[in-house]
Parts: C-alpha cells; sequence; structure tokens
C-alpha cells in the first residue's frame, strides 16, 4: 500500500474518531484541528457521507450518522436494528409519559428521556421487558421509567404500548437474514 | 494518466477500502476472521492489514487473534445514536401534545400491533424535499383548520424543506387524482393525501409511490392504497365515547337521533358503526332516525328541524360525530322554541361555536375533538421518511374528552371542561385542538413556509351563513 493510500486512511481514521467525540466541528474545522490537508478532509468527508459514515448539519458540523451508529451496534450483533429501533423508541417516547430506554446487556443503545417532573412525585416505576430470546453478544431489554403519581389507567396505557414496541421489536429480531 | 491523478486514484483506493471494510464488518455482525473479509472484498492482503492496523490504532476496530470486530469507539458512536434520535424528536415535536391528554387506549388497540413502514429510499438526510398536499376540499371550517396546520408543520421545517405545494379537489376524484398526478410530475419528493375513498385516487397514489414518492394520508385513508403512513384520531374512540355519554346521560333510556358526517369518508363511517355498537347494548335507546350531514352546518339545521317537526318532545338526545353539524341541530332546536336547559343533549365538538352554544343554552354536551394537528404530525411523518427512516403504518394523534360542567357519568369523565376549552374571545368558526397554539385565529392567520411567496395561506376561511 502506498503512503498516499495510507494517509488517505489516517485521514479517514481521524475524522471518524474526531466526529464520535460529540464536539461539533464542520469539516475545515477538523482540517484545521488536526493539521490536516482541507481537500482532502473534504474529500473524505464526501465519501463518508455517501456511505453514511458521517451526516452534515445544517450548520455544515458533523455527526456520526446511521452507519456509524450501525457499526457500533454491530458490536451487540445489532447493526441492522438502528433504523427500526429508532422508529420503535420514537412512537414509543410519543406514546407514554416517561422515559423510554433500550438496552443491550449493560448498555444503554437509546434512551429518551421524559418531561420534568415535580419533586413531589414520588418514587420513579420502572418497567423492563426483555425483546426476543438472547441471540447475539447481549439480552436486548426495552423498559421504560414512569412517575409514580401517573394515574392507573395512564399507566396501563403505557404497560400496553411497551408490550407493543416490544413484539414490534420481537417483529424485527425475528425476521433477521 | 497524470501524476496528480495517479496520486487521487490511489488515494481513493485507500478510503474506498477502509469504508468497504467497515461496510463488511456490519454486514458479517460485527465480527470476522480476517481471512475472510480479505478475501470477500479481495483487496491484497498486505493493504488489507495496513488499513486494519491504522482503523485499529484509532480504535475504530479491534483486532485480535485472526478476528476483527468493532473497537472502543463504538461506545461514543452509540452516544452521538442517542443524541441524534433526540434532536430528530426536537425537530418533530410540535404536534406532540401533552399525554395527559390522551385518551385511554381502546381494548382492541391495546392488543393492535404497532407495525412499521420501511423507507422507500435511504439517505436524504440533509437534502431539502418538495412536499404536496392534495386535500379533498374546503368546504368546512375543520378543513380549513387542516390545511393551516399542514401550513404549520411545513413552517416548522423552515429551509429544511425546499417547497409545499397544496391543491384542493372540491370533492372531486377525478380532480384530485390529476391534481396528484400533477404535484408528482413537479418532481415532489413526497406528498400528504387527505381524500375521500375512491379506487382513482388510490391509483394515483400507488403511482406515485411506485415512483419513489413516499406518500402519507392524514385524516382519510385509502383502502385501495397502501401508503406509507396513515395519520389520524382512533375514530372509533370518538363514536364509542361520544355515545356511551349519551347512553348514560339518558340513564340508558330515550329516543335519539343520529347525525353523522359524510358517508363517501371512512372517519364518519367508523364513528357511526362504533356509536351503533354502543346503542345495541342499550335496548331501551331508540333511534328515531339517521341523517348523514357531510359535516355541514346547514344539513344538521335541516336534519334536526325536521325531526322537531316529527317526532317533537320524544326527542332526548341527539348525536353528532361533530360540532360541525352539531351546532346546525342545536340552532334548530333553539329556532324552535325549546328553552334553555331544555334542549336534548348532544355530542360533537370541535368547533368553538359547539361549545359557546351548549354552554349559552346550557346544553349538556360531550365531545372528543378530530384534532386538526393530524395535519402537522403528516408532515413530521412525512419528513421523516424522506430522511429514511423507518415511520409508523399508523399514527393516532391524541384527543381529549370535553364535557360541559356537571355532565360527568358513570364511565365518561372529562380531562377538560368545556367551559375551560371554548375561547369566547375568537370566532365561531375556530376549530380548536388545532396544534396552533393559543392565539390562532382562522381570520387572521398568515404563514411563511417555502414556496409561499406572499404569507398567504392556500385555505382561507370562509364565514358561514347561519343556517
Amino acid at each position: 500500500m502506498s503512503v498516499t493510500e495510507t494517509r488517505g486512511v489516517v485521514t479517514l481514521a481521524r475524522i471518524l474518531a474526531q466526529v464520535a467525540t460529540g464536539e461539533a466541528l464542520g469539516a475545515s474545522a477538523i482540517a484545521h484541528t488536526h493539521s490536516l490537508s482541507r481537500s482532502s478532509v473534504f474529500n473524505i468527508v464526501r465519501e463518508l457521507e455517501r456511505a453514511g459514515f458521517v451526516l452534515r448539519r445544517d450548520d455544515g458540523t458533523l455527526v456520526p450518522g446511521p452507519a456509524a451508529t450501525a457499526l457500533a451496534w454491530a458490536t451487540y450483533g445489532l447493526a441492522d436494528l438502528v433504523e427500526p429501533a429508532g422508529a420503535i423508541m420514537r412512537w414509543l417516547y410519543a406514546s407514554i409519559e416517561g422515559e423510554v430506554r433500550l438496552s443491550a446487556g449493560s448498555t444503554t443503545l437509546l434512551v429518551l428521556a421524559g418531561p420534568a417532573r415535580s419533586p413531589t412525585d414520588g418514587e420513579d416505576l420502572k418497567i423492563t421487558r426483555r425483546a426476543g430470546e438472547r441471540s447475539g453478544p447481549a439480552e436486548v431489554q426495552v423498559s421504560i421509567t414512569l412517575s409514580a403519581s401517573l394515574e392507573e389507567v395512564a399507566r396501563a396505557d403505557a404497560v400496553a404500548n411497551l408490550d407493543r414496541a416490544v413484539a414490534a421489536l420481537e417483529g424485527h429480531l425475528a425476521n433477521r437474514p | 494518466m497524470s501524476d496528480v491523478e495517479d496520486k487521487k486514484q490511489r488515494w481513493i483506493k485507500g478510503v474506498d477500502g477502509a469504508i468497504s471494510i467497515l461496510q463488511a464488518l456490519i454486514a458479517q455482525g460485527g465480527t470476522a476472521s480476517s481471512s475472510t473479509l480479505a478475501a470477500e472484498l479481495g483487496l491484497p492482503r498486505s493493504s488489507f492489514h495496513r488499513i486494519v492496523q491504522i482503523l485499529a490504532g484509532a480504535e475504530i476496530l479491534s483486532v485480535g487473534r485472526g478476528a476483527i470486530g468493532v473497537g472502543a469507539l463504538a461506545a461514543p458512536l452509540i452516544e452521538c445514536g442517542i443524541q441524534r434520535l433526540v434532536e430528530e424528536c426536537q425537530i418533530c415535536a410540535l404536534a406532540n401534545p401533552p399525554i395527559s391528554a390522551k385518551t385511554p387506549l381502546a381494548p382492541a388497540t391495546r392488543a393492535q400491533p404497532v407495525t412499521f413502514s420501511k423507507p422507500l429510499r435511504v439517505g436524504r438526510d440533509y437534502k431539502r424535499f418538495r412536499i404536496g398536499f392534495s386535500n379533498v376540499s374546503l368546504d368546512n371550517p375543520w378543513r380549513v383548520a387542516l390545511v393551516h396546520s399542514v401550513e404549520h408543520g411545513a413552517s416548522h421545517l423552515g429551509a429544511r424543506i425546499a417547497r409545499l405545494m397544496i391543491q384542493h379537489a372540491d370533492n372531486d376524484p377525478a380532480r384530485q387524482t390529476e391534481q396528484i398526478r400533477d404535484l408528482v410530475n413537479e418532481g415532489i419528493d413526497g406528498l400528504i393525501v387527505s381524500a375521500d375513498d375512491s379506487p382513482l385516487v388510490s391509483g394515483a397514489v400507488a403511482e406515485a409511490m411506485v415512483r419513489g414518492i413516499e406518500v402519507v394520508m392524514v385524516d382519510r385513508p385509502l383502502r385501495g392504497a397502501k401508503p406509507t403512513s396513515f395519520v389520524s384520531t382512533s375514530d372509533i374512540a370518538i363514536g364509542r365515547t361520544t355515545a356511551l355519554w349519551l347512553a348514560e346521560t339518558l340513564n340508558g333510556s330515550g329516543a335519539i337521533l343520529m347525525l353523522p358526517g359524510k358517508e363517501e369518508a371512512e372517519p364518519a363511517r367508523l364513528r357511526l358503526d362504533a356509536a351503533r355498537a354502543v346503542f345495541a347494548g342499550f335496548p331501551q335507546i331508540e333511534i328515531l332516525d339517521v341523517t348523514w350531514t357531510g359535516w355541514l352546518r346547514r344539513i344538521g339545521h335541516a336534519a334536526s328541524a325536521r325531526a322537531i317537526e316529527r317526532f317533537g318532545r320524544r326527542i332526548s338526545g341527539v348525536w353528532c360525530d361533530s360540532g360541525l353539524q352539531g351546532v346546525g341541530s342545536m340552532q334548530a332546536f333553539v329556532a324552535a322554541g325549546w328553552q334553555n336547559g331544555h334542549i336534548p343533549p348532544h355530542t360533537g365538538g370541535d368547533l368553538n361555536l359547539a361549545y359557546k352554544l351548549a354552554i349559552k343554552h346550557n346544553v349538556r354536551m360531550a365531545a372528543v375533538n378530530y384534532p386538526p394537528s393530524m395535519g402537522i404530525r403528516a408532515v413530521e411523518v412525512l419528513y421523516s421518511a424522506l430522511r429514511g427512516r423507518y415511520v409508523p403504518d399508523r399514527v393516532d394523534v391524541p384527543s381529549e374528552v370535553i364535557l360541559t360542567r356537571g355532565s360527568a357519568t358513570l364511565s365518561i369523565q372529562p380531562q377538560l371542561w368545556a367551559e375551560d376549552h371554548v375561547r369566547w374571545d375568537l370566532p365561531d368558526e375556530l376549530v380548536l385542538s388545532s396544534g396552533l397554539g393559543s392565539a390562532y385565529n382562522p381570520w387572521a392567520f398568515r404563514i411563511h413556509y417555502p414556496g409561499n411567496v406572499y404569507n398567504r395561506s392556500a385555505a382561507q376561511a370562509v364565514r358561514e351563513v347561519d343556517a
């Protein structure tokens, strides 16, 4: 492998590592920060965007894209679940009053927090469901955390929606290639 | 080949190789043997190992005993994925009402699976989309509010969309079909449709989807089409809740009129069926007459006026699936000389005037608004689908049970009192639960969104003449 080829891969690795920090930088800021060639960074970012590893926000800053998340989720054998799981968790979050969380083993893959609670709300109520049989390196779980002050009917609805979300997730887990 | 071109080719080869390795690792489920991966990708062994070495140095990959896995960078990438999801929820959060405002789930809904549509296209995250809205008609205030709601949703997305184009079909399926085809030929990426059930319109929707256009139906489904998503509110809950309230208010005995909306519209049929199913459980409730009103005030007025002439004081309740025609009915009772407090209980909200009349004439009333905010939600769902996200096949926008004070029954408790919900300061034609904020006034509605140069809405409210 030539020096030029190697340089391209090194630049790519630095860009990916940089966007993974969560610090919102644009392509030229990354080039400046890491003393990289501006044109190389722009060209590689274009390739990474095309492959879905990087996304460009409206303000030009770069964030990891769906393919980067899929790579991370691949650690748990769940790469193909990124998009459906995101949709399911968004739906569940819109359907209940509380926090929703998707975990693989002890790692939180997705979490959406509920509205601010009153200090007089009392203890939270956490309900967890396992999604499917364990097929990968870690058990997949979905949990919701509800305010203790939530009315009984709303709580029952939240649990019903949790079960519907888990069933949808299991459908995707079962239909994987 | 010049030196510069040669250098670029080599450079691309290295970057492409790295991307291919990452993609192959994802496809392999996160771990793979080095030799399998190298053979699969057809990369020279030395190049493959050099690339892997560099990626492992940046902790993107981990390498051990002939196998390659995902490196320690997975943890921060997962965190970033969470942040991305939070941001997406914030972009599309206009139509999310407080959950406490929700009507309880129907038993059948609790068991219903929730399914999702896979996007027709992928990877268009930051494209500016062209969106079309094909609207069946503007023949009542609710439909005006729906258009305002769609426009508000587009306005909220701002520069994320390139253009919103709106067409109204005046209840003509052939015209709506033509308009959908025109919008498709204009180059739209996504389409919102609210239509009467018609094979013609279903055909146009199917054609659009074949061309890769995401289609979100709002308010009314099409039986002959399978769109990306359907955004509505539970019509069964509206029919069941209001009918149960009326039956309990009458202590299970009495003679009622039923004034459903428009026969061609599935929401009206679903509400009527659900209400009939409830009344069937009360053998002492007699249905005197059922008249389709097209959700028009004048037809609601005429139907009740006729029934008053025919049945007089035998009428003990009026079930309407909306206040759009309900106001006409209440006005018919007032015109026939029924005193305040003696007009039979009515159902059906939506319209500000319905609440005003119920309170003014002391009519007991129950309503589950059919929220026009489903227009905002439809825009959000379409936008998510266009960005390549999975979206639910069906989205139900929550709505509240609203009763006039003192009208709660054993099974139906209010989430809001009509007296707190009514807007005395705003026009009669205001449709509540629009999601457009407490200052929304259909007469004064101005809106800016891409494609709307003069900030005029595509739907101007029309003052309805008293029937």
